[in-house]
């Protein structure tokens, strides 16, 4: 309780002031403000296509916004180029992506520490040990790492991913749709996985879903994207006792509502 | 009796005037716009074509990379690109000595053999074959990592995609192709050589002397020059659409062929251009 009271007073990690995004004429963020606290895991959830894998992009830097601004740790992100050195005052971001997004011409230890040797120049009889042990936090055996990713299935796919992202010690860890296309055990694998994670390690974390399941495991905070706003913002439990309609529907994967099925994407 | 349509009446003379203006601009327009988008199209290239080869001098260098590419594009491409050379040396030996005969010039067709593979054929055709096995595998492999987020995912962990992933193409595509035409030159030379000793009864030694003889060192050069900016424009033009391909297995497609399409066309008309300058003024 007093962690809560903490962290509600503490300076945001991720800030996002009035950030517009579009793409031509389609206007996917008008605005955005949101402020992530330290230490916590914040979970934005709504209907595909409004505009939430976006909003990680922005705060990666993958993306510029057309207006607004974001602040990491207090440090304007626009003042940062998208891949950072060793020596940035930025600090370190670790990436779980949809698909996992790993590399396919490399074995599953590469994968692992490609941030290691390319980004960061260690050598790769250094990096080998270290892949051992992110693997090994994720729970996956020593005999995984010559294997191909080509070779594993899809959640062990996103273990690796997830072990990846935490090899280069990263002070915000970022999951987009984590167990989406997982079997239902799975995806509470990964889960308990996300939350043990980011307890141990001590991070910021956001992810992105619409798996309620996974929000209920894994989130702190709750934030809901609608039509490119936030409309609505608070603890876990303050969500499940929520009168707002938007949020309710959501959660509760109902089809009448004031949400209508997006047709476009 | 059936209701009988009323006959459109010919619109009146101002109102047809006004018709044709009204349609006119709005053509105008598209043109004006597809115009545009192509000049947008050209300036990225053209970013991105800085960007590559402003990274080339900058380190990281990505070392084992570029050997890797450069197995890739030379050691495969070897095959095709000896296949091709041989057939068209062969083929070209056969046409000059059908058509020289006319005019009692058989003995020219050796020197016709050399300096066609060693100045345009060579590249050229080596050239165009890379452009359709390598090139198009760049932009397949590229734009399947776009798609799949794995250039994003490069870009999180500390990685400059542009030096991993394109740099090492360009600077293997510079080197390969040289070095394939080299091959290509002398086994197409060899095919010419097969079928005037074998089939045309040429004396062996004397269409050698006549090739080595006829043959100067800028007409290799030229050539080696013409491959390597070939070489270049096939990695570039492979790097760029798979670099920038849409979403789904129809944008990799797309970014496919349109690699494989302008890298092509490119090679065609910078080959004029190098010819341009290198003999235009003999």
């Amino acid at each position: 309780m007093q962690e809560m009271q903490e962290s509600k007073t503490a300076t945001p990690s991720i800030q996002l002031i009035d950030v517009y995004k579009s793409f031509g004429r389609k206007n996917v963020l008008h605005p955005v403000n949101i402020a992530i606290k330290p230490h916590r895991s914040t979970v934005i959830i709504g209907q595909s296509g409004t505009g939430k894998s976006v909003l990680l992009k922005l705060i990666l830097g993958l993306l510029k916004p057309d207006h607004g601004q974001i602040l990491i740790n207090g440090l304007d992100r626009a003042k940062f180029a998208a891949i950072q050195p060793r020596t940035s005052k930025l600090p370190r971001f670790g990436m779980l992506f949809q698909g996992a997004a790993l590399f396919d011409s490399l074995t599953v230890w590469e994968n692992v520490v490609f941030g290691l040797i390319e980004g960061q120049g260690m050598k790769r009889a250094d990096a080998y040990p270290l892949a051992l042990v992110a693997l090994a936090q994720v729970g996956l055996p020593a005999e995984v790492a010559s294997l191909f990713p080509s070779e594993l299935s899809g959640g062990m796919q996103k273990r690796v991913g997830l072990a990846r992202a935490i090899a280069t010690k990263p002070d915000f860890l970022f999951f987009d749709e984590p167990t989406t296309g997982l079997d239902p055990i799975m995806a509470d694998v990964i889960n308990e996985l996300i939350r043990a994670t980011v307890s141990k390690l001590q991070v910021t974390s956001l992810s992105i879903t619409h798996d309620m399941a996974s929000v209920r495991k894994i989130a702190d905070d709750v934030a809901m994207l609608h039509q490119g706003q936030i409309i609505w913002f608070g603890t876990l439990a303050e969500m499940e006792t929520s009168q707002n309609p938007y949020l309710q529907q959501f959660i509760h994967g109902r089809s009448e509502g004031p949400i209508q099925a997006q047709i476009r994407a | 009796m059936p209701n009988q349509v009323p006959a459109a009446r010919p619109p009146q003379k101002a109102n047809f005037l006004r018709w044709v203006a009204k349609n006119s601009a709005a053509r105008l327009a598209n043109l004006g716009q597809v115009f545009l988008r192509f000049l947008a199209q050209l300036g990225v290239f053209a970013l991105f074509f800085g960007r590559g080869i402003y990274h080339i001098f900058r380190p990281p260098f990505y070392l084992r990379l570029c050997l890797r590419q450069l197995v890739e594009i030379g050691f495969y491409s070897l095959p095709v690109v000896g296949l091709t050379a041989l057939f068209t040396g062969m083929v070209l030996a056969l046409q000059s000595y059908t058509g020289f005969s006319r005019f009692n010039a058989e003995s020219a067709i050796a020197n016709v053999v050399a300096l066609s593979m060693v100045r345009e054929l060579g590249p050229v055709l080596a050239g165009l074959m890379v452009a359709g096995r390598v090139g198009a595998a760049m932009a397949a492999e590229l734009g399947t990592m776009r798609v799949t987020e794995q250039i994003d995912a490069m870009q999180t962990l500390s990685t400059h995609p542009i030096k991993y992933l394109v740099v090492p193409r360009l600077v293997a595509g510079m080197i390969a192709l040289p070095i394939l035409v080299l091959i290509a030159d002398v086994i197409g030379i060899m095919g010419g050589w097969v079928v005037a000793v074998g089939k045309l009864d040429f004396n062996s030694s004397a269409y050698m002397v006549s090739t080595v003889d006829f043959i100067h060192s800028d007409d290799v050069v030229s050539g080696l020059v013409k491959a390597a900016v070939f070489g270049l424009l096939i990695a570039l033009s492979g790097c760029y659409f798979g670099y920038h391909s849409k979403r789904g297995a129809q944008g990799v497609g797309q970014a496919t062929t349109l690699a494989v399409v302008m890298a092509s066309i490119l090679i065609l008309a910078s080959d004029y251009v190098l010819t341009e300058l290198f003999f235009a003024r003999h």
